[in-house]
């Protein structure tokens, strides 16, 4: 025991005798959370994975603000205000569709006109049905007072014709403030629950938890693959063979490298955890033990991928490039970067076979679901599973020299 | 002189390409990767949709008599929504529950029984009944799938209560302007009753039928035949994240050379400084030049991508590896040790690809990572390589060009300030 | 006597307040080979860094085929050839592959360089080798090549500094062989070591350098004769015995001009070694003290620099 430990504080020493190691340990996993969750954009439910509205707003009216900010709020959709040049010019690149909010919009609306919006979508694009689908139902809660009160005249007026404009126009605002107050009270005809039993009026994307998790995961997951390096470097300089000389086993030197590492993830992880918690609000406390067995079984199935890696790669330089692409890569294509679902199903099946993703469903449970340990138990599983291949692999392909 | 800074050049360079490991991460990593983000944004599949959600597995559970809840079904199989979902009528609840759980599905659409009823006014008073809402039953794992669910129901509930609500304020109103008799109520509410049943499979309601503001869609395919390819932006972006690479490895070169001593024996021959530093400049420079345009090569073949004016491409190379070397450079000039370089390197690699949303594709991207996107050699050099490959002429990257070499300018002169300090004891 | 083809004039260099190179005056003639012999950290190395024109000196300056250091470091290194320390090779590259790059930063090219390239990989017998990575060489074989970078461009004075650091006997010897052959063919060298056994060797004339202060400057002959007619008795001593408790006790004895205490033994310069061993063995007998060898050396060197600094040159 002591000597694996003296060979775990030893990793610890070697990696952390550069300061810049602290660059990828602590400050780039941070500093990816905070940008891909927006963190300085203000508003955290609007993430990169909605689709982008380019909206050219050209009224200046109350009403036109009250659509914009709508469309921005809705979890599917986020707008981007531009010019209708820039407008024109992005939609011929890549742009989904555009919305035209013409000059005095809220002006005719107001004094009762019907007016058109023109969106323009791309043909044959499921992200335009999606932006037109939010739309529509945007305006749709706009339109319903309005609606109810121009139907409200026009009904009134088949049973008895007004007197003048004047009693007319009466009659309008009074069904409109009416319809708004109503509107407002209500009852919500529709609720969205989900199998923790939890109930809301949205199935939001959380893209802050998501980044929080998938970020940890990538960047834990890149400094285990590169215990392949430590790997190459003793065996380059000899030190794996010297430590032979002593009294010391090869499972006692492998436990000691392993248990090293591990536990600079684990660390690693809890500090990401707490920037999360803190900075990002995101909920990593729901389940500690279940934190827990994530946290060793994604790490031993990290460690376990870079020492059989140690035993393929040659040089120290080898390995690191090939910890950082795999990682990346793995990474990626395991859903930590974007969820999983936006994946066709080709890439959803190859990503089953990933520890990535299986890490990460584990720690998106924790956080999305109220299921403690139960949630967690499959993933962590199928993690220890891929610890025991990697290392059987390493183990029985190891090389002192 | 010029031979000089040549040859220390071609040096490097031979140096860098003997190098099995350099050359996987200059050209087999950016190809392997640009694979798989064409892969997991499904550009290779067939209906070319690029990253979007299609085929939404959502299982609808209709336990209601009434109309409302065939009207609301029946929209889920809407003709324009067939390849947004792929639904599943379905009537065992636990089952549909368990797809979930099995994550076979993205959400269940449950509607009560009575739904109907709970929506239309008690023909005799007027009043109405607790809403009996429907519920979405969804799938953490899959919240975005969920979310356009929702969107859908949510809408058809809003028209619900909108119906509802102006039914009661049109009577209201009558009532309060004397236009009808509190007697004629459940007559007029029947009347209005039947209007709102029977508008048709449509649900257009009271109102609906003229709404004040209208979506006036049009589908336009603008100057594009069909949609961007996101290969076309994957491609460049992935080669430009290995460029960083090849940079640092530049900047690694240098420090290596002073700590081995191959660089004070030049200095003994006559050779200078200034011409040594020149071309290992030129050498991380043409490297960088010889990367991009091997990987512009490879990947027109491979993915079979038109990249565009083959004068602009040429220019845009040149001048991004230039904007890189300056990055490599300063590199060079802060970090003491060839590991520290490699370090420094590989972060701002990943920085700068994060910056310049090299992994999330053409239209995803929000005002601050743009703000921040433009220290990136990347981000100017991939809105190039997308303005030529969507059939931009070489003056529609000219400001790209502008920026690239106003980067390299203001890094190379950072750089040899620097340099300058560290070489002043020796000569 | 041929004249000079360097001569520094008070090469001082100091780096803070340490004075590595202090006050060094000296000339290497045209055809000789030159050694400044001294222990390692002597300011061997900095001379030859301000001498090939890589440190500016402090003060003082040193002209080579006619050009000086401080004005003219051009003129300098197209006159000089350098074979570091170090092996500053590109290890992933050949030896031909280097030999032509150096070539060429030496200014030379085409097939002026290729056939040049051929002749010294001839001369370091490494011709068959030459397209082979400069990583797959032996250490030997890589300091071979480090030489032969050096004499590409055929330079008018070669500095070598310590060019058989590290390697083994036998490659040692080859270098050896080397450096006499260049001499033969009439290429000045200066060169730098703290092995007595090959400034011995090779030079024509050394200077004996220490704590950056050149201490003593001539042929071989001429510094020997700075000890006199003195042998050396070397004693090893037993096991447990520090040369510096006994060194007084040798001091006294008769025919002993100078007791100097070593690691676990004891240097005494004598007139005649035959008349002082006796003596000194009675000395240790009578203080119980167990002598386990006895080396009887003429003078040498290594004696010279016992005889000015009081230290032996190892380490």
């Amino acid at each position: 025991m002591h000597k694996i430990l003296s060979i775990a504080w030893k990793e610890t020493i070697i990696r952390f005798s550069s300061r810049t190691e602290l660059l990828f340990f602590l400050i780039l996993p941070i500093a990816f959370t905070f940008i891909l969750s927006d963190g300085l954009a203000g508003d955290p439910s609007e993430g990169t994975q909605s689709i982008e509205l380019l909206v050219v707003n050209v009224d200046d009216s109350e009403l036109a603000q009250t659509l914009v900010d709508g469309i921005d709020a809705t979890s599917a959709v986020r707008v981007a205000l531009v010019s209708a040049e820039t407008a024109a010019d992005q939609f011929a690149d890549d742009a989904t569709a555009v919305l035209t909010i013409p000059t005095g919009f809220g002006a005719a609306v107001n004094a009762g006109e019907a007016v058109t919006l023109d969106l323009q979508k791309e043909p044959d694009n499921n992200d335009a049905t999606i932006v037109e689908q939010t739309v529509n139902a945007v305006i749709g809660s706009l339109n319903q007072p309005l609606a109810i009160a121009q139907a409200g005249v026009a009904f009134a007026e088949q049973t008895q014709p007004f007197a003048d404009t004047a009693a007319r126009d009466t009659f309008f605002v009074a069904t409109l403030d009416r319809a708004q107050t109503l509107l407002a009270d209500a009852p919500s005809r529709f609720v969205v629950t989900k199998p923790d039993g939890s109930i809301s009026e949205e199935a939001s994307f959380d893209v802050t938890a998501h980044q929080s998790a998938g970020q940890l995961v990538t960047w834990v997951f890149i400094p285990l693959l590169g215990v392949a390096a430590v790997f190459a470097f003793e065996r380059n300089h000899g030190t794996l063979r010297r430590l032979l000389t002593t009294p010391t086993t090869k499972a006692t030197q492998l436990l000691g490298i392993v248990s090293g590492h591990v536990g600079h993830a684990i660390v690693q992880m809890l500090l990401l955890m707490v920037f999360g918690a803190v900075v990002l609000q995101v909920d990593w406390g729901k389940s500690p033990l279940g934190l827990v067995i994530m946290m060793l079984s994604f790490g031993l199935a990290g460690v376990a991928l870079g020492t059989m890696l140690g035993t393929l790669i040659k040089t120290t330089s080898q390995a690191s490039s090939v910890a950082i692409l795999l990682g990346m890569a793995m990474a990626l294509l395991g859903g930590c970067w974007f969820p999983l679902e936006i994946f066709p199903p080709a890439a959803q099946t190859v990503a089953r076979f990933l520890p990535t993703t299986w890490a990460m469903e584990g720690f998106s449970n924790l956080l999305a679901v109220n299921t403690g340990i139960d949630g967690v138990l499959v993933p962590a599983a199928v993690l220890l599973g891929f610890a025991v291949v990697f290392f059987g692999v390493g183990v029985w392909r190891f090389r002192y020299e | 002189m010029i031979n000089k800074i040549l040859r220390i050049a071609l040096k490097d360079l031979r140096i860098l390409f003997a190098d099995r490991a350099a050359v996987l991460m200059m050209l087999a990593a950016p190809l392997v990767l640009t694979l798989g983000m064409g892969f997991v944004t499904g550009s290779f599949s067939d209906d070319g949709n690029g990253n979007s959600i299609s085929d939404i597995p959502v299982t609808v559970i209709n336990n209601d008599e009434g109309d409302f809840g065939r009207i609301l079904a029946n929209t889920f199989a809407a003709p324009e929504l067939d390849t947004l979902f792929a639904v599943t009528t379905g009537t065992d609840l636990a089952a549909a529950k368990q797809a979930i759980d099995d994550d076979q599905a993205a959400a269940v659409v449950i509607i009560p029984a009575g739904f109907s009823d709970s929506i239309m006014p008690d023909p005799a008073t007027g009043a109405v009944s607790d809403a009996l809402p429907v519920e979405v039953y969804s799938n953490p794992a899959r919240p975005i799938s969920a979310g356009v669910v929702q969107s859908i129901v949510a809408d058809f509930t809003q028209q619900v209560t909108t119906g509802v609500v102006s039914g009661r304020v049109l009577i209201e109103q009558m009532i309060a302007a004397s236009l009808i008799a509190p007697d004629e109520v459940p007559a007029v509410a029947a009347a209005l009753g039947q209007q709102l049943q029977t508008s048709g499979g449509s649900l257009n309601l009271i109102g609906q039928e003229a709404p004040v503001i209208r979506l006036n869609s049009a589908e336009t395919t603008a100057a594009q035949p069909d949609t961007f390819d996101p290969i076309a932006f994957f491609a460049p972006a992935m080669a430009l994240l290995f460029l960083m690479y090849t940079v640092t490895r530049g900047a690694q070169s240098i420090l290596t050379e002073r700590d081995e001593g191959t660089m004070s024996r030049i200095l003994t021959t006559p050779t200078s400084v200034s011409q040594v530093l020149g071309g290992k400049t030129f050498g991380t420079f043409l490297s960088g030049v010889v990367q991009v345009g091997l990987l512009i090569v490879g990947t027109a073949i491979l993915f079979q991508l038109n990249w565009g004016s083959p004068l602009g491409v040429t220019l845009l190379i040149i001048f991004v590896a230039a904007a890189a070397t300056g990055w490599g450079m300063l590199i060079a000039a802060v970090a003491r040790t060839p590991g520290q370089a490699a370090s420094i390197g590989t972060a701002l690699m990943l920085l700068f690809a994060i910056l310049s949303g090299t992994f999330f594709g053409p239209s995803a991207d929000t005002p601050f990572i743009n703000i921040l996107g433009s220290i990136t050699p990347n981000k100017w050099a991939l809105d190039g390589f997308v303005e030529l490959a969507s059939g931009g002429t070489v003056a529609d990257i000219v400001p790209m060009l502008i920026a690239l070499t106003i980067m390299a300018v203001v890094l190379f002169v950072i750089a040899v300030i620097v340099f300058s300090k560290q070489w002043r004891t020796s000569r | 006597m041929s004249e000079p083809i360097l001569t520094t004039r008070n090469l001082t260099r100091k780096f803070g307040d340490f004075v590595a190179v202090n006050d060094v005056s000296f000339s290497v003639l045209r055809g000789e080979i030159f050694s400044l012999l001294g222990p390692n950290g002597a300011g061997k190395t900095t001379t030859i860094s301000m001498l090939s024109c890589l440190i500016a000196p402090t003060s003082g300056d040193a002209a080579i085929d006619g050009h000086s250091i401080n004005g003219n470091p051009n003129g300098v290194k197209n006159a000089i050839g350098v074979v570091p320390q170090e092996i500053a090779l590109y290890d992933t590259l050949t030896a031909r592959q280097n030999l032509n790059f150096w070539g060429h930063m030496s200014g030379m090219s085409g097939k002026a360089l290729k056939t040049r390239i051929e002749e010294v990989l001839e001369q370091v017998e490494l011709t068959d080798r030459a397209d082979d990575k400069v990583e797959a060489y032996s250490g030997g074989m890589k300091r071979r090549i480090n030489i032969a970078v050096g004499l590409l461009h055929k330079p008018k004075l070669l500095f070598m500094d310590e060019p058989t650091v590290g390697i083994d006997p036998q490659s040692r010897r080859r270098i050896l062989d080397m450096v006499s052959d260049l001499r033969d063919q009439g290429m000045t060298v200066l060169y730098t070591t703290h092995y007595m056994e090959e400034a011995e060797e090779l030079s024509d004339r050394v200077g004996i350098i220490d704590h950056g202060k050149l201490i003593a400057l001539g042929t071989q002959k001429e510094l020997t004769k700075l000890v006199g007619q003195q042998e050396s008795l070397r004693l090893h001593l037993g096991e447990g015995i520090t040369g510096e408790s006994v060194q007084e006790l040798f001091a006294n004895v008769d025919g002993v001009l100078q007791s100097n205490a070593l690691d676990g033994e004891v240097i005494l310069s004598v007139t005649e070694a035959a008349t002082a061993l006796p003596g000194a063995v009675t000395v240790a007998n009578a203080n119980n003290i167990r002598i386990r060898s006895v080396d009887i050396q003429e003078p040498n060197l290594e004696a010279v620099f016992l005889h000015l600094t009081g230290r032996a040159l190892r380490d």
